[in-house]
């Protein structure tokens, strides 16, 4: 807590921190990016016409960010390219080098993929470096590149030692993906690092008698210490609103601003998964399958068995006999009808060892495993944190102003709703789709009111006007294509305007005669 | 808070400035616009889809009268709600004069799509005229949009208006829907195609509701280059116009890309045409041997990169 009240004298500047200093640790130039979120902010504040424009060319003639950041589409084409070329690339590559792969096993195949990472990477840093790409959809991709053909080039290597024990791998890929978003700031790669611990820690927690009993509270300690270190590190509520998304302004971490509001979402997530109510019961059924094969003790699977041995063995008697009577071919058609209502038992007895039996021993595992399930300790509790833990969120998400909490609350709140619909169906799934939307449209319709009295606006800090003065036009338009897509289905069927099926060359064949 | 520190003492703004933006920022209020616009689209959505199932679940109770009492109700109170909000009509974007309105609008316009399926399905409103049933929801939601300045509106008015002439248009659909071996289809997708361009390029001149441009430009010219690649690919005969067809429209939105700074329309040139040439190179045999067509598909591949990292470049230099 020191450094934010040593921030807050200005005693501490940011470049003073030793962690600046260190190269290795920043991809893009910290300083562009700090002079970018000053640029932002003055855009911000010439759009609200509070800088001349004179002052706007000033600020930025003195914080240059000479980034290279095309517009979203065109980072969305560079990335699917970048990402076609390295695959074509490599796929050439690996047709020079084949006959060498052939005789090499999976440890060849590792050092090819660690090779090809060693190139990606390499035109990653000189497209960061030389080229000043920032998020440009050229060092997305390669970046990704990077990391998978590393981290498949080591698991590559092992593939003999480890096998498929999948824990291993998962440790194996956690610090190259930890390495990666700290170098890179990266909130996807932030996101799979994060995913990559949790599963460690589920991995090797189930392999302990206790861990499995402790596993919920294993997950919500782990999510809760990861929620506390990213709120330190980002500090995003005490930064100024208005830099909010920003680079949190004057945070000596912000750098990662945007790892760290990744981290604190997804902690709040998994620390309500921990206790959701469905992934602890059928996580505990899964876990404790008293059914499972190996473990085999039910008397009733048992009996079956014993009947499926004795199908068996009365086909085996009927098609003796059958050999037997096709063997004596002196009284040919009286033992022809015995042959074959003696075929039709073999058929049948085949048919109930296939299917009945199959199904009664299924049967008897699934109700064996919601035994398991209904037996989930602590029931009460977790049913409880279902529907209290989101409700938590919102409130704290709107007393605090934090918008990875409120999302974290809204998120949670609908898997709330999914766990109690699968364990309380509720009679008519139309009725209580009809009472939820005129629910959350009277409830919107309520907030946006009272947000727009400027009295509570003022005490509450809360407000339903937009962040930006108008909402951008691009996302007004994807949000129109969106609702077409929707939609299209809900349209009436149109004519049959003479289409026919068959003798479609594109898009397989009559798939296009349903509109 | 340092930075504004920074900002004043390097003389770059006013001290009263930074009083200003010191007490603006900490004053800031909190913004739920998008997290309260999110409640209202899911509980739209959801009530739409509720009133639907309800009806055909609970027919044998409430009776074929009180359904439709509770949907023309439903709908009339939307649009009405929306009408009582709308500001006079401008060729400009209109505001509503309170945010519910384009919800209410949303939903009234559904449950119309609701009731006009459960009049066909139980009373065979419109016969066998099934063209009716997407023309009247066309023409309907195209006043609609218009009138009230609601672009989701007018991209169902366009759908409904696709359907009537039996071409699937949204963009995925575009895409997987539409079997454009069948020729008629294949003739009314280009029409219907270069239509909606034509009328969206014409809009924009006369600067009637400019910001619909995007949403007919958007539609239009997918389905006319999915329909162009289609001929492409299945029209042997005529290969050469396509091709021509093709090359003439993807060089036509590039340019409508970097003179109006619109890059979706860059990318979806870009893809399309993309796409044709790899076919048509594929298509001549010059790359039939597997490292001759990798080869191909790696230097095609730089030279779009190249392409697009240039186009950028130049897009941002006139702006």
């Amino acid at each position: 807590m020191t450094y934010v009240v040593a921030m807050q004298q200005g005693y501490l500047r940011p470049s003073n921190l030793r962690i600046n200093n260190l190269r290795l640790m920043k991809a893009y130039n910290p300083a562009w990016l700090d002079a970018l979120a000053v640029r932002r902010l003055a855009g911000w504040w010439r759009r609200k016409n509070w800088l001349t424009e004179e002052q706007l060319r000033q600020i930025e003639a003195r914080y240059p960010a000479p980034f290279f950041t095309p517009n979203g589409f065109v980072r969305v084409g560079l990335f699917g390219f970048t990402a076609f070329f390295t695959l074509c690339a490599t796929g050439l590559a690996s047709l020079f080098v084949h006959p060498l792969l052939d005789s090499g096993g999976s440890a060849a195949f590792g050092v090819l993929y660690l090779l090809y990472g060693v190139g990606t990477g390499g035109a990653l840093e000189y497209f960061i470096r030389r080229k000043h790409h920032y998020r440009s959809g050229i060092d997305d991709a390669l970046l990704y590149f990077t990391l998978a053909l590393g981290i498949g080039g080591l698991a590559s290597l092992f593939w003999d030692a480890w096998g498929e024990n999948v824990r291993w791998y998962c440790l194996l890929a956690l610090p190259i993906l930890i390495a990666g978003a700290i170098r890179y700031a990266d909130r996807l790669v932030t996101a799979l690092a994060y995913a990559c611990l949790l599963t460690v820690v589920v991995l090797f927690g189930i392999r302990f008698g206790w861990g499995r009993w402790l596993l919920p509270f294993v997950g919500m300690a782990v999510s809760a210490g990861l929620y506390g270190m990213a709120k330190r590190g980002g500090n995003t509520n005490r930064t100024a609103p208005s830099y909010e998304g920003g680079a949190g302004e004057g945070q000596p971490f912000r750098y990662w601003a945007g790892c760290l509001w990744t981290v604190e979402l997804l902690a709040l997530l998994t620390f309500y998964l921990s206790g959701n109510y469905f992934t602890v019961r059928e996580g505990h059924a899964a876990l404790n399958d008293t059914t499972d094969y190996r473990q085999f003790s039910n008397p009733e699977i048992e009996a079956i068995e014993q009947r499926r041995e004795a199908y068996y063995a009365e086909i085996g008697r009927l098609q003796t006999e059958n050999d037997g009577l096709r063997a004596d071919s002196l009284r040919g058609s009286q033992n022809q009808a015995r042959i074959d209502a003696n075929q039709q038992r073999i058929e049948a007895n085949y048919r109930r060892r296939e299917t009945l039996l199959y199904r009664d021993i299924n049967t008897i595992r699934l109700a064996e495993r919601e035994r398991a399930a209904a037996n989930v300790p602590l029931a009460g509790f977790f049913l409880g944190y279902t529907f209290l833990v989101p409700l938590l969120y919102l409130i704290a998400a709107l007393r605090r102003r934090s918008r990875p909490v409120l999302w974290a609350g809204m998120l949670t709140l609908v898997l709330a709703a999914l766990t109690y619909v699968r364990y309380f169906p509720p009679p008519s799934s139309a009725i209580a789709a009809t009472a939820v939307g005129t629910l959350l449209i009277g409830l919107a319709y309520l907030s946006i009111r009272l947000l727009q009295k400027p009295a509570v606006e003022k005490r509450y800090r809360l407000t339903y006007r937009a962040d930006e003065d108008d909402p951008s036009d691009e996302i007004r338009n994807a949000e129109a294509g969106l609702l077409a897509q929707t939609f299209s289905n809900r349209l009436p069927t149109p004519p049959d305007q003479g289409t026919q099926f068959g003798g479609g060359d594109f898009g397989g064949g009559g798939a296009g005669t349903r509109y | 808070m340092p930075l504004l520190d920074e900002l004043l003492r390097r003389g770059l703004i006013s001290a009263e400035q930074h009083r200003y933006f010191t007490r603006a920022a900490a004053a800031k209020p909190f913004s739920l616009n998008g997290e309260l616009q999110a409640v209202l689209y899911a509980g739209v959505l959801l009530l739409s889809a509720g009133l639907g199932g309800l009806i055909y679940q609970n027919l044998a109770t409430i009776g074929h009268q009180a359904v439709i009492g509770l949907l023309v109700g439903v709908t009339f109170a939307g649009f009405y709600y929306a009408y009582r909000n709308q500001p006079a009509f401008s060729v400009t974007p209109v505001e509503p004069r309170t945010p519910l309105a384009a919800y209410a609008l949303l939903l009234g316009c559904l449950s119309f799509l609701v009731l006009e399926g459960y009049l066909q399905a139980q009373y065979r409103f419109f016969g066998p005229r099934h063209g009716l049933a997407a023309f009247i929801p066309a023409v309907l939601f195209l006043g609609l949009a218009y009138y009230f300045d609601h672009r989701g509106v007018l991209s169902l008015a366009l759908t409904a208006l696709a359907a009537w002439a039996g071409v699937a248009i949204t963009p995925l659909d575009a895409l997987t829907k539409n079997d454009f071996a069948v020729p008629s289809l294949l003739y009314t997708a280009l029409a219907l195609g270069a239509g909606l361009v034509a009328v969206g390029r014409y809009q924009s001149r006369r600067g009637i509701k400019k910001h619909f441009t995007f949403t007919y430009l958007s539609f239009g010219g997918n389905l006319l280059l999915v329909a162009t690649l289609a001929g492409l690919f299945t029209r042997d005969d005529q290969r050469p116009l396509y091709a021509a067809l093709l090359a003439g429209l993807v060089f036509g939105f590039i340019a409508y890309a970097r003179r109006e700074h619109s890059f979706f329309f860059l990318l979806m040139a870009v893809l399309y045409g993309y796409a044709g040439v790899t076919y048509l190179v594929f298509r001549s045999g010059i790359a039939d041997n597997f490292y001759v067509a990798l080869f191909y598909l790696v230097l095609s591949c730089g030279g779009v990169i190249y392409f697009l990292l240039n186009s950028h470049k130049s897009a941002s230099r006139e702006s």
